[in-house]
């Protein structure tokens, strides 16, 4: 045992007389690489003295206590290993710091304390192994060279630590937290508030002037411009080639990725920001409203600076009393959020408005930021009203009538940054005026009078505004809707119809025909109110308008009934569900069905036919006798097997006028409606009887083969 | 009756008098301690109501229900995969058991059904819209694509509450009651909350009142329906022969006597329905100027296209909220009916969008230009997706798709949300396997873009504390600018 340990305090020996010949050599020494491998380790060792030396202090000052006699020598063979191991790897640590610290990227003067307190630690724990009997003897020096020792373990730890993690690590939580002051983004540059935060953050740990790896310091711009030894950082407006974005791309196991493992790696958005400021040329002076709005620069700034930061207003709140007193249905008056001394407030109901309205709010005049004044007939005075906001961040005058020459007046509104005009009569000169509001962001200009290349003009000269101008409709065609009938009567009933037309969209002409042609723009009758229609004919309408182009075709049938019957009667009975609002009487009252068949405008008939006898005060001359119709195969309502008509001047004695066997669909197709015209050499009838008979079985292609099919009618047209 | 009255005059009930009372003890106790919030947790704390919590980045909200469910797959989720896998079965380690509708449990398989649309990227979020919507894509730059919602519910009724009213049973308050609740009206003469209906020629699900109450909210907050007719609210106009100062007379002397009423009573209702009559009031002025259409420029009949003129119809709607929440209706909600394609899909859905396409991203445009997009949260998207399987036979041209909620897409504009593609679905389109937003966590989202934090807006109901997101929601950061 006594032998190893001589061994050990032979090599402590030689191992310190090593770090004295390094230390007197300092820079002159040169490190072959091998070696530098053995430097590095200088971080995983240098917890071993820190440990090993706490371990021996505890140890011996338990000992010292129990024992009635200072225990030294032979007897404390635990503290003198324990001594001997700290002493041996604090003399390790110590050499391998030099090895290190001879690497380049060290900045001497930051790791001076350091070097020399390692060097002390070492020779320190040496010269008290080697007289440890020696002092073990002599009362308070054991305590001493403890008290020592541990102070200055400490100290040099704390100084090593500073150069890994940063100046200040250790008391961070606890000293005072100087919060950046926010910046407002229309401040922003996009280096020192976008690019420099993300370099301060992720990279200058290591390359700082403090320890300058690779021979880079970021913390200038000349530091930055130099770049370190492998060359410049970027080359301006081309990213991928430049060597920053390079290595922050390279695969993270990859040696040269940078930050190195372990290290905090940059987030998809910070590498966003470095791409893409080098790419828009790597300015150190550019500010992030001069960039083009669809910039991604520019959009990463908006997430970056909109992020959270809600502002802080540097005035007091107003008197709940002043905001209840001054708010009401026309001036509605709130506080932005709660605990908030900021105002916005919205003014409503154009007609009851007047300038009094505004300057009362002056009372309030330091805590409003945002004004709506939308459509409020506004004059000039009450441009000079607004001047006087002094913290108006957001204004909203559209439609407002405002004289746009008095605008002019609102550039000493130091802080107004969102303006919006939409809807008002400005004139080129009035919007250049108000690019002079200094903090000017964004301003809406839809539906004024500017000419777009003016605006273009004013985008180009003034970057840093957003000049909003909405959506332009010149070149624009769209197909106008088609009119809408207003009549609903479909049947001209004896006396003739009046057509009422409109159209929703202001200004447009409908053009009809009544010959079944398809109307156009130029030709064709122009619509107007008091048209009339007196026969049987298909009705066509369209909307024109100058910007549009022409609606659809608006189709609709209609039916002259010349002889009103003056009373109905079936003979066969009704179908106890399809039997109609008023009976039989449904097919004579000039209402047409729609496709809803239990509507009760439709007469329905499956097993019994439908016989109608039709009865008129007077004989009428009867030349047709038309039966309206539906007919949706899917649903086995089909056209009639046959229609007949009878007549004659008594209930007795009819004959028969007319029959027709109406075609039979052969496949199932959607609904429709058909009018069966039954024409005959005109006679004079005082009775008509008009029969519908069904399909009595439905034909082998119908999914209800085999059962009988439906009628269905609305309307017996008699002329 | 006669509790009520004792209680009315007391202003107290056994319920109220014993949490006083544990207050008051507890209170006693614990000031000698000077620790103030020992024993509250934050969903505790007093709601204060009428304003933001904190500065909102929304003032208003418009909500573009697509009721019945617009199929993802045929509008914004791109999934080429399906078009290669045409026709084939739906895997099982995709489907991974998931309950199916009643109108497919008999199906023998689920043919996957690839698209007929064609699909492009556009704006700087390279995001894939279908050729069905040619405006939406044109406002892509605004829109922020939430391609990973999901909910619990697989049919309409259900999911539509849900998404309404934070749960898939009734008579919860629905999230525009929440925030009339919650933020107060910012127009006196308007109320907080309006419902604008219309139907598209496809399949239709019905939409009922419930899904715009109040809840167990005060009926201040319920949702005023506007028609399509003349009279878009009706019953407004005063009869013949009244005139205004009549109606006004009239109104105090009821005030008067409800005043009466409410002394004896205590009731809270009492004075909202007074509240009502005055809201009434003012409105008859307020709503014929909002929703006369008539002095719109040309250039707005041509941005929403010209049916936006034709009242009922979706585009006019549109126009309408625009109005409406231009003159400070907190929250608008539409709904479009006839999304339901269970069969016959490509058709209807053409249809469906040739309605909804141009007056949805006009609605943006037109609150863009006004200088209002920053403030006005815009939402559009139905109750929950389709499936990536036919419902019915399959052919290249005509499928039909199912109710499917493992995931769908919806999308915000304005209102401080980040345009771009958030969340991410499989190659199949049937399981989301990125970033995922539930009905809870988007109203989360919502309100705190409303300058409401979700866990602290809470009505005491029955014995417990209500909130929009029941006990869950989660605010999704990666949403919010």
């Amino acid at each position: 045992m006594q032998r190893w340990k001589d061994i050990l305090f032979n090599i402590l020996l030689s191992l310190n007389c090593v770090l004295a010949l390094f230390v007197l050599a300092g820079s002159r020494l040169q490190v072959p690489l091998w070696l530098q491998v053995a430097g590095r380790m200088h971080l995983v060792l240098l917890h071993f003295p820190i440990v090993l030396v706490i371990l021996y202090i505890v140890w011996s000052v338990l000992v010292q206590s129990r024992a009635k006699q200072p225990l030294a020598g032979p007897e404390d063979w635990i503290g003198q290993w324990l001594l001997l191991a700290a002493a041996g790897t604090a003399a390790l640590t110590a050499l391998m710091g030099f090895l290190l610290s001879n690497e380049e990227g060290y900045d001497p003067q930051a790791i001076w304390w350091h070097k020399w307190g390692g060097v002390a630690v070492s020779l320190l724990l040496f010269g008290w192994y080697a007289y440890r009997n020696w002092i073990h003897r002599r009362r308070y020096l054991p305590q001493l060279a403890a008290l020592l020792s541990f102070v200055l373990i400490v100290f040099t730890g704390h100084q090593g630590s500073n150069i890994t993690r940063g100046e200040d690590y250790l008391l961070a939580p606890v000293s005072s937290q100087k919060l950046k002051p926010v910046v407002p983004i229309t401040d922003a540059v996009v280096f020192t508030d976008m690019v420099k935060p993300v370099l301060e953050a992720k990279c200058m740990s290591c390359h700082s002037s403090r320890k300058a790896k690779g021979g880079l310091v970021m913390e200038t711009e000349k530091g930055l411009l130099a770049g370190g030894k492998h060359g410049a950082l970027w080359t301006a407006g081309q990213p991928a080639a430049s060597l920053l974005v390079q290595r922050l791309r390279l695969p993270e196991g990859e040696k040269k990725h940078m930050p190195p493992i372990g290290k905090p790696q940059l987030d998809r958005e910070e590498t966003a920001i470095l791409f893409q400021w080098i790419r828009s040329g790597a300015s150190f002076q550019q500010k992030v409203v001069e960039l083009p709005p669809a910039d991604t620069l520019r959009t990463l700034a908006n997430n970056l600076f909109e992020k959270g930061v809600e502002e802080d207003y540097d005035f007091s709140a107003a008197s709940d009393g002043d905001i209840k007193k001054l708010n009401n249905t026309n001036r509605l008056i709130h506080p932005i959020a709660l605990g908030s001394p900021a105002l916005a407030v919205n003014f409503y109901n154009r007609q009851n408005y007047s300038s009094a309205a505004l300057k009362d709010l002056l009372a309030l005049k330091t805590q409003i930021i945002s004004l709506d004044m939308a459509y409020m007939p506004l004059k000039g005075e009450d441009i000079a009203t607004l001047a006087q906001f002094h913290n108006l961040r957001k204004l909203n005058l559209n439609f407002s009538a405002v004289p746009g020459a008095e605008l002019a007046a609102l550039d000493k509104l130091p802080s107004l940054n969102h303006l919006s005009l939409s809807g008002t009569s400005l004139c080129k000169k009035d919007v250049e005026a108000l690019t002079k509001i200094p903090a000017l962001r964004s301003l809406y200009l839809w539906n004024v009078p500017v000419a777009a290349a003016d605006i273009n003009a004013l985008r180009k000269a003034h970057p840093g505004i957003r000049f909003e101008t909405g959506y332009m409709n010149d070149t624009v065609v769209l197909k106008l809707t088609p009119p809408i009938l207003e009549t609903e009567e479909r049947i001209i009933n004896v006396k003739p119809l009046a057509l009422s037309l409109k159209h929703y969209i202001k200004g447009v002409s409908i053009r009809y025909t009544l010959d079944g042609s398809s109307p156009d723009s130029t030709s064709s009758p122009v619509y107007k109110e008091g048209l009339q229609l007196d026969k049987t004919l298909v009705f066509k309408a369209r909307a024109f308008k100058t910007g549009w182009e022409g609606s659809d075709t608006l189709v609709m049938n209609f039916f002259k009934n010349g002889f009103r019957a003056d009373s109905i009667r079936s003979l066969t009975p009704l179908d106890s569900v399809y039997k109609g609002s008023d009976g039989a009487a449904v097919l004579v009252d000039a209402e047409k069905g729609d496709f809803n068949r239990k509507n009760g405008k439709w007469l329905g008939f499956r097993r019994n036919p439908m016989e109608m006898l039709l009865c008129y005060g007077k004989p009428v001359l009867v030349s047709s006798v038309s039966l309206s119709t539906l007919v949706e195969v899917g649903g086995a309502v089909m056209p009639p097997a046959a229609v007949e008509i009878w007549g004659g001047n008594s209930k007795e004695k009819l004959s028969r006028l007319a029959r027709i066997v109406p075609p039979q669909p052969d496949s199932v197709r959607g609904g429709y409606m058909h009018l069966y015209d039954c024409n005959f050499t005109p006679v004079q009838v005082q009775f008509l009887k008009v029969i519908a008979v069904p399909v009595s079985k439905l034909p082998a292609w119908h999914p209800g083969k085999g059962k009988p099919g439906w009628v269905f009618t609305d309307e017996i047209l008699v002329n | 009756m006669e509790k009520e009255i004792l209680e009315g005059g007391l202003n107290i009930n056994r319920r109220r008098f014993l949490s006083r009372l544990s207050l008051g003890i507890g209170s006693a106790a614990l000031g000698s301690l000077m620790i103030p919030d020992l024993f509250s947790s934050p969903g505790e704390k007093a709601v204060m109501t009428g304003l933001p919590q904190f500065a909102p980045k929304a003032k208003r909200i418009i909500y573009l229900f697509q009721n019945g469910a617009p199929s993802q797959l045929d509008l914004f989720d791109y999934k080429p995969k399906l078009q290669e896998l045409f026709g084939q079965d739906l895997p099982e380690s995709v489907r991974q058991g998931q309950r199916l509708t009643g109108m497919t449990s008999g199906q023998k398989n689920f043919p996957l059904a690839g698209t007929k649309f064609r699909f492009e990227q556009y704006g700087e979020s390279r995001a894939w819209i279908s050729e069905l919507l040619p405006y939406t894509a044109q406002a892509v730059d605004d829109i922020c694509f939430v391609k990973s919602m999901w909910t619990e519910a697989i049919n309409h009724d259900p999911a539509l509450t849900f998404f309404q009213t934070g749960a898939q049973v009734g008579n919860r308050p629905s999230m525009g009651a929440w925030l009339s609740y919650g933020l107060g009206s910012e127009n006196k003469n308007l109320p907080a909350f309006c419902v604008l209906l219309s139907k598209g020629k496809g399949n239709g699900q019905g939409v009922y009142s419930k899904l715009w109450s109040n809840g167990f909210l005060d009926s201040v907050h319920q949702g005023v329906q506007f028609s399509s007719g003349e009279n878009p609210v009706l019953y407004l106009n005063n009869p013949e022969t009244i005139n205004k100062r009549d109606r006004r007379l009239m109104l105090d002397k009821i005030a008067a006597l409800n005043q009466q009423s409410y002394e004896a009573f205590g009731d809270p209702e009492i004075n909202a329905k007074v509240q009502q009559y005055e809201m009434a009031y003012r409105m008859q002025t307020a709503v014929p100027e909002v929703t006369d259409l008539s002095k719109e420029p040309e250039s707005i009949v041509k941005l929403y296209g010209p049916e936006c003129m034709v009242p009922g119809t979706f585009a006019a709607n549109c126009l309408l909220a625009r109005k409406l929440s231009e003159n400070g209706v907190r929250f608008v909600q539409l709904y479009h009916q006839g999304w339901d394609s269970h069969g016959n899909l490509p058709g209807e859905i053409m249809g469906q969008c040739k309605d909804a396409d141009q007056a949805s991203a006009a609605l943006i445009t037109d609150l863009k230009q006004r200088g209002l997009l920053d403030e006005t949260l815009v939402i559009w998207g139905g109750e929950f997706g389709r499936t990536n399987y036919c419902q019915g036979t399959l052919t290249k041209d005509n499928y039909g798709r199912d109710h499917h909620p493992r995931c769908f897409t919806i999308w915000m504009a304005g209102g401080g949300v980040k345009p771009g593609v958030y969340g991410e679905t499989d190659e199949f389109g049937y399981n989301i396997i990125k970033d995922p937003v539930h009905v809870h966590d988007l109203h989360a989202t919502v309100l705190h873009l409303m300058g409401i934090n979700h866990e602290q807006l809470t009505y005491k109901h029955l014995g417990r504390r209500y909130r929009l997101t029941d006990v869950e929601g989660r605010v999704v950061k990666g949403l919010i600018a």
